[in-house]
């Protein structure tokens, strides 16, 4: 188990930096260790990687084993009951630790990073600053040349298996020319694109249409 | 319709005291050190 379906919504939907607020310590069956502790994360913008910002020590009791570590969105104690947290990610760790005395672990370090051929820079960075779901409003259809051909509005979803288009885009292409590339993003003043997409190479002898019925990405 | 994959990978640092490494018996996708 890494990612859960609540993080891969939090994810697409909000983003994870202001959402992994807690972090806590599993034994080799599921069970919380000890209490969990707070936690802040920063997108690191020359390493593209969401890394928590300062360790975290955690006291184990003699007894105790330790086996994953998890973290999520920290949810404060409502009445009688302690703090908890949504379970965003849970880690394994490469081994068991098994604790014959009281002792401490801490974590120096915990990074995540996102492979995609398709995601730019700044998508990474925004998918785990604010997530995707707001920074998707066009969708421009390019030649091999990167030249537009045409620009529709679209809108995605996230949902806990996945981020999806609202509804089929559909782009007008004019005679002569070829789409290969779409490329998904926002204007704010300037284009701002967030996911560029390659296809095959298609040829419009007479003016037509180029439809993409359905997209869904995965994480 | 289109169906990309976008995957997540965690890196993890992690110091212990007072503790022994027993076998590992769940699936990791990333060395602890």
């Amino acid at each position: 188990m890494a990612i859960t379906n609540a993080g891969r919504l939090k994810l697409f939907a909000n983003g994870w930096k202001n959402n992994l607020t807690g972090i806590r310590l599993l034994n080799s069956s599921g069970s919380e260790v000890t209490a969990l502790k707070t936690c802040s994360f920063n997108f690191n913008t020359t390493t593209k990687k969401l890394e928590l910002t300062a360790s975290v020590t955690f006291d184990i009791a003699s007894g105790d084993n330790v086996g994953y570590v998890s973290v999520g969105r920290y949810t404060p104690p409502a009445g009688q009951y302690p703090a908890t947290i949504d379970e965003y990610d849970r880690k394994a760790l490469s081994q068991i630790y098994d604790f014959a005395t009281d002792g401490t672990l801490t974590i120096n370090s915990l990074s995540f990073t996102l492979t995609s051929s398709y995601l730019t820079d700044l998508g990474r960075e925004y998918l785990f600053t604010t997530g995707l779901q707001s920074k998707i409003t066009f969708a421009k259809c390019c030649n091999v040349s990167n030249a537009v051909l045409d620009t529709q509005s679209t809108s995605f979803t996230a949902t806990s298996t996945s981020f999806d288009v609202d509804a089929p885009i559909v782009f007008d292409i004019e005679a002569g020319k070829k789409p290969q590339y779409v490329h998904l993003g926002f204007n704010d003043g300037t284009d701002k694109f967030v996911y560029k997409r390659t296809h095959t190479e298609y040829n419009y002898p007479t003016a037509g249409t180029f439809t993409i019925n359905g997209w869904s990405i995965k994480i | 319709m289109i169906k990309d994959v976008t995957e997540i990978k965690s890196e993890i640092d992690i110091t212990v005291t007072g503790a022994v490494e027993t076998e590992k018996e769940q699936k990791d996708d990333k060395q602890d050190t």
